[in-house]
């Protein structure tokens, strides 16, 4: 029997490897999703942290940014922070407003991807109150030394002719102005691989810090805090392996609830890779059921469920590229129809590959679910050639 | 396949002649009473004399002993080629060319799957046809021909002379084929072109190579032409390949204008590798009308976007002229 399992394992795995169908049916088994009470689905919010003393693992990348304000001082550098999506880059710069108490953060939620947006928001962050038409009149405008941190500064390009001007001027404007602001930028890693190949904008950075992944006990510190006064049972994975079967039937009772757990971590932290937002969303995929204060976990399955064709990957590449774009701006990058564009977007949203969210005032915009953002960019090396490290 | 049972053929005929002159040499060594007499002079005993009167007798009676020769001859043949013998054969050609079709599937299959790696995988086909079609035949003539050593000998040689003179050209094709699996002057998957057909290398057989143009048809090239023609190769074994924009515009334009919207118009295209350089050169010309040829040079993600990128840049670029007005402020000049 068990090398019968085994046999019929190795079929599948090596049928998975070549990629064959051998049921053109598709009528899924879907499961009813848990209930999760709101109190406890809270805790693992997507907020970014504010209070320096709640942020974990991130001493070094605060020591670099406190360097990099010191270098500030003495040669007007420009600052890049290069990061992934959901890494907690957000929490970071909310924290270290304690080494420049007066930063004023344009952060992800307003909208700077054309020039009206960006001098309103300029404006409001330098506090000019006189009319400005252009970066030229904000720049006449500074008067006091200020720290401004733009979130996501690849919002103010779109990859379409005559799209780059904005981010160019800005750039500029930026160069003009370092004297009396320290200008700090957060960018998505693959907008600025992207970008510093086409654009070079890392000749414009000097200063530049990388944003790594936490380190796993971090991230199993942090689950456990927001865990805390709950009792956590881990439940035996439905989709066991033989072997794997095997150990759990030889171990004790005591063992078998250390390996399980185990298991789950090990498939948690390597899902997460280092990124707290993508712990987060394995963690809820995998509770099973709250009673009171015990929640029961069991090791979720997490994959992309259908093949992605080559059209439906220039599509997550462009988004990725953006980070966040509205539809009328992603039918001029994919130089689409309306309809042609919303299909698409709706074709990857059911494949949940891209979810949308309200921001810039209610306005839709679509960005990669942050559920299979690490699964798209091994795609889009694997398909599309692309070298992104 | 059919190169295949050719050479089986050709082997078969060998060792029928090869049998034949065994038999005949038995014959003379039997009336030398030594066989050695025969290969080798420096061993004839010098009480005999190889050209006696006797045996000028028996060549000089050759002619009528001609038609005896051949019928033996025509027996080795129906010995060698028994039906047992020729069933096993078709049978083992038949496995090694179904073993072939599933090997070749599963190649194609995972280059399929593990694009990135497309190229590398598909170099594979024409190194394990060859591989696989040579020990099949080498195992049959073994195991059913079992040949002795001088037979071998006698084989390559007259297999040599036989397949040379009657098959020159499918013998140019396969040491061609054979040139192209181990010189490499291009690969499965290189964009490459032979003469004035232009697409990619789709098959590398032993006797021509498969070319798929960019109008979708299979063009087949004898690997003799292959290798005595001058053949470029667009990518050399990489994914991707330099594609050349042509945009044609009127002489008088504002160039700098034009740069910027040729180089956006590359960058904002999905096909771009964007890991590579992109340049853009102005050329006039004076041919019929006063013209400006602006050629952008870049490099797409892979060689099968080649035509999609040229397209794709060219009707942006056309676009974005229009609404700029290169084109209506160049004809209001004129």
């Amino acid at each position: 029997m068990a090398f019968k399992d085994k046999i019929d394992e190795w079929r599948e795995r090596f049928l998975e490897v070549i990629d064959f169908k051998k049921d053109e049916n598709k009528v899924d088994d879907l499961v009813e999703k848990t209930e999760i009470p709101p109190s406890y689905l809270a805790r693992f919010g997507y907020f970014p942290i504010e209070n320096v003393d709640q942020l974990f693992g991130r001493d070094y990348e605060l020591e670099l940014l406190k360097k990099a304000y010191d270098n500030w001082k003495i040669s007007n550098n420009l600052l890049l922070v290069i990061s992934d999506q959901g890494i907690g880059v957000s929490s970071l710069i909310n924290s270290s407003c304690h080494l420049y108490p007066h930063a004023k953060i344009i952060d992800e939620t307003v909208e700077i991807s054309n020039l009206e947006g960006l001098l309103i928001q300029l404006k409001k962050a330098l506090s000019i109150t006189a009319d400005c038409q252009s970066l030229n009149d904000v720049k006449q405008a500074i008067v006091e030394e200020e720290v401004v941190v733009i979130e996501n500064v690849e919002r103010l390009f779109l990859r379409r002719i005559g799209g780059f001007s904005l981010l160019d001027e800005f750039l500029l404007f930026m160069h003009e102005t370092k004297e009396k602001i320290y200008w700090i930028c957060t960018m998505n890693r693959y907008s600025h691989y992207y970008l510093n190949q086409v654009k070079s904008v890392n000749a414009n950075f000097p200063s530049q810090i990388s944003v790594r992944g936490l380190d796993n006990d971090v991230i199993k510190q942090i689950l456990e805090n927001r865990n805390d006064g709950y009792n956590l049972t881990v439940l035996k994975p439905l989709s066991l392996k033989p072997s794997g079967r095997r150990k759990l039937r030889k171990a004790s009772p005591e063992e078998r609830i250390i390996m399980v757990r185990n298991r789950y971590y090990r498939k948690l932290l390597e899902y997460s890779n280092g990124h707290i937002s993508r712990a987060f969303i394995y963690w809820k995929h995998s509770i099973v059921r709250i009673n009171g204060k015990n929640v029961f976990l069991r090791e979720p399955e997490i994959s992309i469920k259908s093949a992605l064709g080559k059209d439906d990957l220039f599509v997550l590449e462009a988004i990725l590229q953006h980070t966040y774009i509205k539809l009328s701006e992603l039918k001029l990058v994919l130089r689409n129809s309306y309809k042609a564009s919303l299909l698409i977007l709706e074709q990857l949203k059911e494949k949940e590959l891209v979810s949308q969210r309200s921001i810039y005032g209610n306005k839709n915009v679509y960005q990669i679910n942050l559920k299979f953002i690490e699964e798209v960019k091994v795609l889009l090396k694997t398909h599309l050639n692309r070298n992104i490290k | 396949m059919r190169s295949s049972i050719a050479i089986i053929l050709c082997i078969i005929w060998t060792f029928s002649l090869q049998s034949q002159s065994d038999t005949l040499s038995s014959s003379l060594n039997g009336q030398n009473g030594d066989s050695s007499s025969i290969s080798d002079s420096s061993s004839i005993p010098d009480e005999q004399d190889p050209l006696d009167s006797s045996k000028i007798e028996e060549i000089s009676q050759a002619p009528s002993e001609a038609g005896e020769v051949a019928k033996e001859h025509f027996d080795n043949i129906f010995e060698i080629l028994s039906p047992s013998r020729i069933l096993t054969i078709l049978f083992v050609l038949f496995i090694t060319w179904l073993f072939m079709k599933g090997l070749i599937w599963l190649i194609k299959r995972s280059a399929k799957r593990f694009n990135r790696y497309r190229l590398l995988i598909l170099r594979l086909i024409p190194i394990f046809n060859v591989l696989i079609w040579s020990v099949s035949i080498i195992s049959l003539i073994v195991t059913i021909f079992d040949p002795s050593p001088q037979q071998i000998n006698g084989a390559l040689a007259g297999s040599a002379l036989a397949v040379g003179l009657a098959s020159q050209d499918l013998l140019k094709n396969i040491f061609g084929g054979l040139m192209i699996i181990f010189d490499r002057p291009f690969q499965m998957g290189d964009r490459v072109k032979v003469k004035d057909t232009y697409g990619e290398v789709v098959h590398i057989g032993l006797r021509n190579t498969q070319i798929n143009t960019l109008d979708d048809s299979i063009v087949t090239v004898p690997n003799y032409v292959v290798i005595s023609e001058e053949v470029s190769n667009s990518n050399s074994g990489e994914l991707d390949c330099m594609a050349v924009v042509n945009l044609w515009l009127p002489i008088n334009i504002d160039t700098e204008r034009v740069r910027t919207i040729a180089y956006e118009a590359a960058i904002s295209s999905k096909y771009l590798n964007f890991d590579k350089d992109i340049a853009i050169y102005f050329y006039d010309h004076f041919d019929d009308e006063p013209a400006t040829n602006v050629k952008i040079k870049a490099y797409v993600l892979d060689t099968r976007y080649e035509k999609n990128f040229e397209g794709d840049v060219t009707e942006a670029a056309k676009i974005a002229f229009n609404e700029s007005g290169i084109y209506s402020f160049t004809s209001s000049e004129q």
